[in-house]
Formats: structure tokens, sequence, C-alpha cells
């Protein structure tokens, strides 16, 4: 089950853009170095305006890091930080490429109208 | 959040999972507010890991009370706690029948007659236990069998065991008379498959592609 909650949206549009894949989310976050729950919940918030729910947010934690693309650093007191791993990197870049062609071509033909 | 209800939240998840990201969890939801969503969230979360675990690298170390029981006694776990939930799902069901023929046919010599108002949710109830509860009761042992990572024979010989009950139970009803009272009651008949090929074909079906999910998260 995941659950996304849009911040800010006011007509709807917004809501209807908003993208929401949880392991793709927290893979992006981290692309940018270590993170916390905490904080890459926050930045996925900045990052696509999705708040991932806490369960949402940790049942990709968990897939992501046995699935080896992200690994867990030295504990921070209660708190874990995550880094991204060289294999999940290669799947992020791979899935953003797919992305940005899929959505090059959407707009090509939404300008054709 | 506040830290009690963090705690029971994150007591929902299964034992290894909870092991390893309980705390995290538990850190991360006492950080934020709480709202109703969120619990909601985790609740959901925390079902779909005990139906659909997170498999691969530590998640596979250990083993739960179902791998285990699945190990010691897996004729138990796959053969014959599946019939004795059928049958209690059965026998529920006649349950349903001879009271529902006794509160709302007290005159009928049948109780498989056409029946009006409230009557049709009360008998609903009871045929919807007895049509649904083996395949019910095939997902579960599929279900199981993917979770426990046991030899297929063991499901797949549950599986048939369950469809045929099924194809062999028959109701029976019989009309009260001044001696003696209505009864139903149910008998298996050997020769009798009915939907067993049906209903053994869904549960394989289901088996098969749990089996397949299983393989791919392991590859991945």
């Amino acid at each position: 089950m995941r659950s996304t909650r849009h911040v800010g949206d006011k007509d709807g549009i917004a809501e209807a853009g908003h993208y929401s894949d949880p392991p793709l989310l927290v893979l992006a976050s981290l692309a940018d170095g270590p993170k916390h729950g905490h904080a890459m919940s926050e930045d996925i918030v900045a990052l696509s305006g999705a708040r991932l729910g806490p369960g949402t947010l940790y049942g990709a934690i968990a897939r992501l890091e046995q699935q080896g693309w992200i690994k867990p650093l030295e504990p921070e007191e209660r708190r874990q930080p995550y880094k991204i791993t060289a294999a999940g990197l290669r799947v992020l870049r791979a899935r953003l490429a797919t992305l940005h062609q899929f959505s090059k071509a959407g707009l090509k033909r939404l300008e054709a109208l | 959040m506040n830290r009690g209800l963090a705690r029971a939240l994150v007591r929902l998840y299964p034992r290894r999972w909870r092991e390893r990201y309980g705390a995290e969890l538990a850190a991360l939801l006492e950080d934020r507010p709480g709202g109703v969503g969120a619990v909601f969230d985790v609740l959901g979360s925390a079902l779909g890991e005990r139906a659909f675990p997170t498999l691969g690298g530590e998640m596979l170390g250990g083993n739960s009370r179902l791998e285990n029981w699945s190990v010691r006694a897996p004729w138990a776990v796959f053969w014959f706690a599946p019939l004795l939930m059928l049958a209690a799902a059965y026998f529920v069901a006649l349950m349903i029948l001879w009271s529902g023929w006794r509160i709302f046919l007290p005159g009928s010599r049948t109780p498989f007659v056409p029946i009006h108002g409230w009557a049709i949710a009360y008998f609903g109830v009871g045929r919807v236990l007895y049509f649904f509860a083996p395949m019910l009761v095939g997902f579960v042992v599929a279900w199981s069998a993917t979770r426990a990572r046991v030899r297929p024979m063991w499901p797949l010989l549950g599986m048939a065991l369950i469809a045929w009950a099924d194809g062999m139970a028959q109701v029976h009803t019989r009309w009260p008379t001044a001696g003696a009272s209505g009864r139903v009651w149910m008998t298996l008949e050997l020769g009798h498959l009915g939907y067993a090929p049906e209903l053994l074909a869904i549960s394989l079906l289901l088996y098969l592609l749990l089996r397949v999910r299983q393989k791919r998260a392991q590859t991945a």
C-alpha cells in the first residue's frame, strides 16, 4: 500500500501533476547526498510536491535496501541515514532517462494540439 | 506522534522487519505530527509487509514461525490445517442454513425455495461462505507455501485435497416430521467432482503468480 499527500494543492491541477513513485522518489532524494527518513520525507516534498506517508516511505526504503540500491550509514542517535549505491545510481539514471523521453514525447504531442 | 502510539504501530510489522527498521520508523513517527492519515498509512504498509514481505538481503535470515512449522510438519500446515479450516467454514454455513430455515421458512419442506427480505441477506452469508471458503482456503495454502518457501509438492497436494473435498461435499436436508425435527447435513460423495477442477486451477494460478513474484524479487 502506498500513500502520498500533495502539499499546497489549490486548484487540483497540481495534484494531477504530482509524481508519486515512492522508490524512485527515495532514490532521487538520495542522489544529492545521504539522508535519514525525516530529511528524505521533507526533501521529497520539496522535490515533487508529494508527502510520502511514514509507512510508504519505510516500505520503499526497506525494498531499496534489500535490492542493494541504497545502503545504511552509521546511525545518528535513533536516526539512520542512507546513501545511494552505484547500482542505485544506475537504476535512477535509467528510470529518469525513460521518464524524460516519455515526457518529451508527450509534451511534443501536446504542442501539436 | 505520541511515543506509545508510534510503538504500537511499529509492533504491527513482522518481527524480522521490525528488528531491522522498527527503531527508525518509530523515531520518524515520533518526529512527525501524528494524524489519521499517517496511522492508516502505517497500518496499510504493515499489512502489506505481512502479506508480501520484503525479500532478499537481510530479510532472508532467520525463520518465521510459519517456516519452522512448514519444515517440522508440512502435512499439518498444508493438508490438515486447510481441511480443518474448510470443515469449520462448512459447519458455519450449514448452521446458517439450518437456523435460517427455522427462522424464515418454518412451514417450508425445504430451505431451497425462493426467499425474500432479510432471509436473502441471512442465507446469502451462508451461501457466500459455502461457495467461497474453498477458494479462500486454497489462496491461504498458496500464500503460506510461497512465504515458507517449501517444496511445491506440499501446497499442490494441499490445494488438490481442498478442491477434491469441495467437489465431493453435498448438502442434504430432511423435512421435519412428527417424530423427528428437520435436519441439514453434509456428505462426501467420492465420485462427485463438482467445481473441483476450476477451483484447483484458480488456486494453482495464484500459487504460480506468487512464486514468479517471489523469484523476481529475489533476483532483482
